[in-house]
């Protein structure tokens, strides 16, 4: 909301500072001060009647005048003269492009020849303000005039009127739940003109430009007192009455606005005998609206419940200062008041003569709210004698275990908004800090324990990074990701589908890295992933690993990732997280030929490990060899009870064997030549040899089994006999060793 | 006798003089045909017979040791003419070979320093899923579907479900997980329908900070926040309260902490105002209680959320959110 300060301290009788307001405000209410300007004209700047029939004059004294240039004007109004440089000024020159048209002299059309700082009352402030959504009551100036005074206790100058008409029932009506008041004003002799220079003003510091004298008038309503009001035609509304309803699901009205809007059951109308005229507190319908040949109006002062607004403003898609000011809360009390003093200031303008009042339903100026003074006093940390002396100085009323307040505080219904009132009231500098005592045991889901894990092991050997979730059309086409989750309402394609695995999006930050000129990178990142399942998504944690470029970076030494870098570090990983992990050669859709593998823990699939395939980096222009793993946070245990080794007593004898055995099979089949050996603690491939020496398709893996006791030393003996065994079974698996 | 021991002495005199570069040499000297242990040999048949045996033992001793002293020497220098060749090693101005090295996000940096400081504190931790339903995200928080509040909101949505918007969509499943007292930190990813700024991210990381429990009011907020931001910018703190509105919490409000930049005075990073606002606070709403199964009537409690990307970027001086969002490296790995 936009206002001028005067506007506001015009309310108050006590003269306060801008500045005192403010800090109040800010201390002590729900509102945020958005913008300030201080508006001030020079005192040589004065309006002067233009005197010629020509409008090209105006008179600076009975002898000389001043010539117009930039315009021409109508004889008899009056324009800002800067009497000092002897010439017309722009309201833009003058520093008040925020009331006037910028480009334009200031021109009014009854005025007196005063200085224009007088007669806009300058110095002032327009003040910009916003409102948090619970507080209706203080999202009009004449609100947040009531509060500033209940809080500094100044005395403020209540609306009234003195203006009485003939009331009556009848031709208003209300069917629906959604309204509390109606009230209906008729106007009789009614001319739609332009508005006097006073309202254009007041709706200039409001920032709302002046339409005719009964929208301005409504206007000035809305934005003074928060009273929406809507003048309907009275000689267009059929049957000549009006009733308040939800609207039937074939109806369908053509708004203001000149759009077709389809209402049904949720959307609230005003109707007359057989149509919608308006949806209510939303916006009013182009055929039943007032025009220029307007001869009767029929002014609606209404307080509609704020659901009932906000769906039918939702329903349509239309929000208006009205709907907005709806959803917040309008007093539910004031319509009579407020119809009234609208035909008083008509009846003065000349705008047209009040003569009926109808009335439906029923103002209420209170409301009752339970409180239990104990609980008030616990939740805001306060004394109980503080919540009696702001119930006294807001002048509210304790019946019982009720207290009794005004109704416009839609907010205020329960013991925690009584103490938020309260902490409001005294302000939080007031309320002691009071330590926490009570003792609560310490847990911790196992997901978040997991990754805190694995976060201080993975950022040992490489860099987290935390990306976006979100992928765009083309990320999806590139990857050719078939199984992902599109979101419904994309703020563009750029971020329309949750990643399907991790892969997808560190592979955009191995890029965006690549761009930079940063080509050799390890990273990784813990996140969700999101798998269509059925007809809903299955949510998992993942931790990704992406390798590039070069593991030795010194220009020396320069040597790029290879599997086995790449799987060392993962091994690093995971021994110290306390797992031993199975590593299997395995085809993957995502990597490149044999270079891929499944990883198992327990017999379940971890994840996957592989080169990412080069059609898909190639896709993206991303150079180089790609390493990429990524496992399920699932599928490994939270907790890992680590089995300690204890020093060594005795030394270990080795042996080596040389096996010669197909180049397709993994080293890892080799484990079964130690199967059941006890004697054998660990086994380690020390070479691996490729040769003619050995034949096509054959390789030579040399493995060394080292043999221990932990109660003594093994005797060569011993080394010997388990030594032939092996070597039986290297027979047996259909290997032979080298000779 | 007193020959041999001469010798002796004359050899370790030799080895120091000769050194590693004449090993050769003193080899020559004292082990060929024509050196000093064969001419010491060649003497033995002269020695009286009763003298030869022991006299021969000590030579072959004194020989022993002078071929072991010689091998050592002449090996010492070869491995000294090897060590030399590598001579571009023993440059310690030249950079190392170093394996990869990684870093732990800032973000998570920051995070856990105030993980730590909430774990003092006696917090629990606790998460829940990013793709939330309605209910979690928004019902249960009060927002009723037409709440005006929900304006506030600009929420991704999947079929029936949201991407959550704030940590607070965990404060029910905490507390119908955890029940009552509870003292958690719920963090996690949270997104919003925003695109990509120097100030706004579609997906960014936060916590609630949630306490429930008998008696708890405004003043305890009050004193956790202070202790809190105090323990993280490792001074003491004066935080300020704005009144403020959040379906979820009554009261409600905004909390500002006195610059701990420049102390009040005003700079750039408080926007010369003196105060940075750090984060929405309030006591839990009564509803939101209910939703938890916990009876309002009997227990209370206060909510906060903390952006960690705020704090991280106050922390370290950082003005472009995207810089803890994008991945790059060499920034990440700078801090």
């Amino acid at each position: 909301m936009r206002f001028a300060y005067s506007q506001l301290s015009r309310f108050w009788k006590e003269a306060v500072s801008w500045e005192q307001v403010k800090a109040y405000l800010e201390k002590h209410l729900e509102v945020e001060v958005e913008n300030e300007i201080a508006l001030d004209v020079a005192p040589s700047v004065k309006l002067l009647r233009v005197e010629t029939e020509d409008g090209k004059h105006v008179a600076k004294d009975e002898n000389t005048t001043i010539p117009i240039q930039t315009c021409t004007l109508e004889e008899g109004c009056y324009v800002a003269v800067d009497l000092g440089a002897g010439d017309i000024p722009t309201a833009r020159q003058l520093g008040l492009e925020e009331l006037f048209a910028a480009d334009e002299p200031i021109v009014f059309k009854d005025a007196n020849c005063v200085p224009l700082k007088e007669y806009l009352g300058l110095p002032d402030t327009l003040v910009k303000l916003s409102v948090l959504p619970n507080r209706g009551d203080l999202s009009h100036v004449f609100g947040l005039a009531r509060e500033v005074a209940l809080g500094l206790g100044l005395t403020l100058a209540e609306p009234h009127v003195s203006l009485d008409v003939p009331k009556g029932n009848g031709r208003v009506s209300i069917s629906t739940e959604g309204c509390l008041v109606y009230v209906g004003l008729l106007l009789e002799d009614v001319r739609v003109t332009e508005s006097p220079d006073w309202l254009k003003l007041e709706l200039a510091k409001y920032g709302q430009r002046s339409i005719n004298n009964v929208v301005d008038l409504t206007n000035y309503f809305l934005f003074t007192y928060g009273q929406p009001m809507h003048a309907f035609d009275f000689d267009k509304l059929q049957g000549q009455r009006v009733v308040v309803r939800q609207a039937r699901s074939n109806e369908s009205i053509i708004t203001l606005g000149g759009e077709e809007a389809h209402l049904d059951e949720n959307c609230m109308v005003i109707a007359d005998e057989f149509r919608p005229v308006a949806v209510a507190g939303v916006i009013g319908g182009k055929e039943s609206a007032t025009t220029p040949e307007t001869k009767r109006v029929l002014l609606e002062v209404a307080c509609f419940a704020p659901p009932y607004v906000a769906t039918s403003s939702r329903r349509l898609g239309i929000r208006t200062d009205a709907s907005m000011l709806f959803e917040r809360g309008v007093s539910p009390a004031g319509q009579t008041l407020m119809g009234l003093m609208f035909g008083e200031m008509a009846q003065k303008m000349g705008m047209g003569t009040p003569v009926a009042l109808w009335i439906a339903g029923s103002e209420q100026s209170s409301k009752r709210v339970m409180f239990d003074i104990d609980r008030v006093s616990k939740l805001s940390s306060l004394p109980t004698q503080v919540f009696f002396e702001m119930v006294q100085k807001r002048g509210w009323n304790i019946e019982g275990s009720e207290v009794v307040i005004p109704s416009y505080r839609w907010d205020v219904n329960l013991d925690d908004d009584l103490a938020d009132e309260l902490v409001k009231y005294v302000g939080y500098d007031a309320v002691p800090s009071l330590p926490l005592t009570e003792y609560v045991g310490f847990s911790e889901t196992p997901t978040l324990a997991k990754e805190r894990r694995l976060r201080e092991l993975s950022s040992q050997y490489f860099q987290e990074v935390f990306l976006v979730s979100l992928l765009s059309d083309r990320d999806v086409e590139l990857q050719k990701l078939t199984e992902v989750v599109a979101v419904d309402n994309p703020v563009s394609m750029e971020l329309a589908f949750l990643r399907p695995n991790l892969r997808s999006t560190l592979i955009k930050a191995a890029l965006l890295n690549q761009n930079r000129f940063k080509e050799n990178i390890h990273i990784f990142e813990i996140g969700s992933v999101f798998v269509p399942d059925g007809n809903g998504v299955r949510e998992e944690r993942h931790i990704g690993f992406l390798a590039k470029g070069l593991y030795w970076e010194s220009a020396l030494d320069r040597e790029t990732w290879t599997y086995r870098h790449f799987k060392g570090l993962l091994e690093n990983i995971f021994t110290s997280y306390g797992v031993s992990l199975e590593w299997e050669n395995h085809q993957l859709p995502w990597a490149e030929g044999n270079y891929g593998g499944v990883v198992k823990y327990g017999g379940f699939v971890l994840g996957e490990v592989g080169i990412v395939k080069s059609q898909i980096c190639q896709a993206y222009d991303l150079k180089g060899t790609v390493f990429f793993a990524e496992f399920n946070l699932a599928v490994l245990p939270h907790e890992v009870n680590k089995q300690p080794q204890w020093p060594l007593k005795y030394p270990y004898s080795w042996r080596d064997f040389s096996i010669v055995m197909p180049v397709s099979e993994p080293v890892s089949s080799l484990s079964i030549l130690f199967e059941g050996e006890a004697l054998v603690r660990e086994w380690t491939v020390v070479d691996i040899y490729h040769g003619e020496k050995i034949g096509n398709g054959y390789k030579s893996v040399t493995v060394r089994a080292y043999m221990g006791e932990d109660e003594r030393t093994v005797t060569s003996d011993e080394v010997d006999i388990a030594a032939r065994r092996i070597i039986e079974r290297i027979k047996d698996a259909g290997w032979h060793l080298r000779s | 006798m007193n020959e041999l021991e001469e010798v002796a002495r004359q050899f370790e005199a030799d080895l120091l003089e000769f050194g590693a570069a004449r090993a050769e040499e003193l080899r020559i000297k004292y082990l060929s045909k024509k050196g000093i242990i064969s001419k010491l040999i060649e003497k033995i048949p002269t020695l009286p017979p009763d003298q030869r045996r022991d006299f021969g033992k000590r030579l072959n001793e004194l020989k022993s040791r002078i071929e072991a002293s010689i091998k050592q020497l002449a090996e010492a220098q070869s491995d000294r003419v090897s060590f030399e060749v590598k001579l571009l090693d023993n440059d310690l101005t030249l950079e190392g070979k170093r394996p990869p090295v990684g870093n732990k996000h800032v973000l998570f940096k920051a995070r856990d320093e105030l993980f730590e400081i909430f774990k003092h504190m006696g917090f629990s931790f606790f998460d829940g899923p990013e793709l939330e339903t309605d209910f979690y995200n928004f019902e249960a928080l009060n927002f009723p579907p037409y709440h005006p509040a929900r304006d506030m909101q600009d929420t991704l949505m999947v079929g029936d479900m949201v991407l959550r918007t704030h940590s607070s969509a965990m404060q029910v499943r905490a507390l119908q997980a955890l029940g009552v007292p509870l003292k958690a930190i719920l963090p996690g990813r949270v997104y919003r329908r925003e695109e990509v700024s120097a100030r706004k991210y579609p997906v960014f990381y936060q916590f609630d900070a949630l306490v429930v429990g008998e008696g708890i009011g405004v003043g305890h907020l009050k004193w956790t926040l202070e202790t809190f931001l105090s323990a993280f910018f490792k001074k003491k703190v004066e935080v300020r309260f704005r009144p403020s509105y959040f379906p979820f919490v009554e009261p409600g409000n905004e909390v500002d902490v006195r610059c701990v930049f420049c102390g009040g005075k005003g700079c750039n990073v408080c926007g010369g105002t003196g105060w940075l606002e750090i984060l929405g606070a309030g006591l839990v709403h009564p509803k939101v209680l209910e939703y938890g199964g916990v009876d309002p009537k009997r227990f209370s409690g206060f909510a906060f959320g903390v952006g960690v990307d705020r704090m991280t970027m106050l922390k370290y001086g950082i003005n472009d959110i995207r810089l803890l969002y994008e991945g790059d490296v060499r920034f990440l790995s700078s801090l």
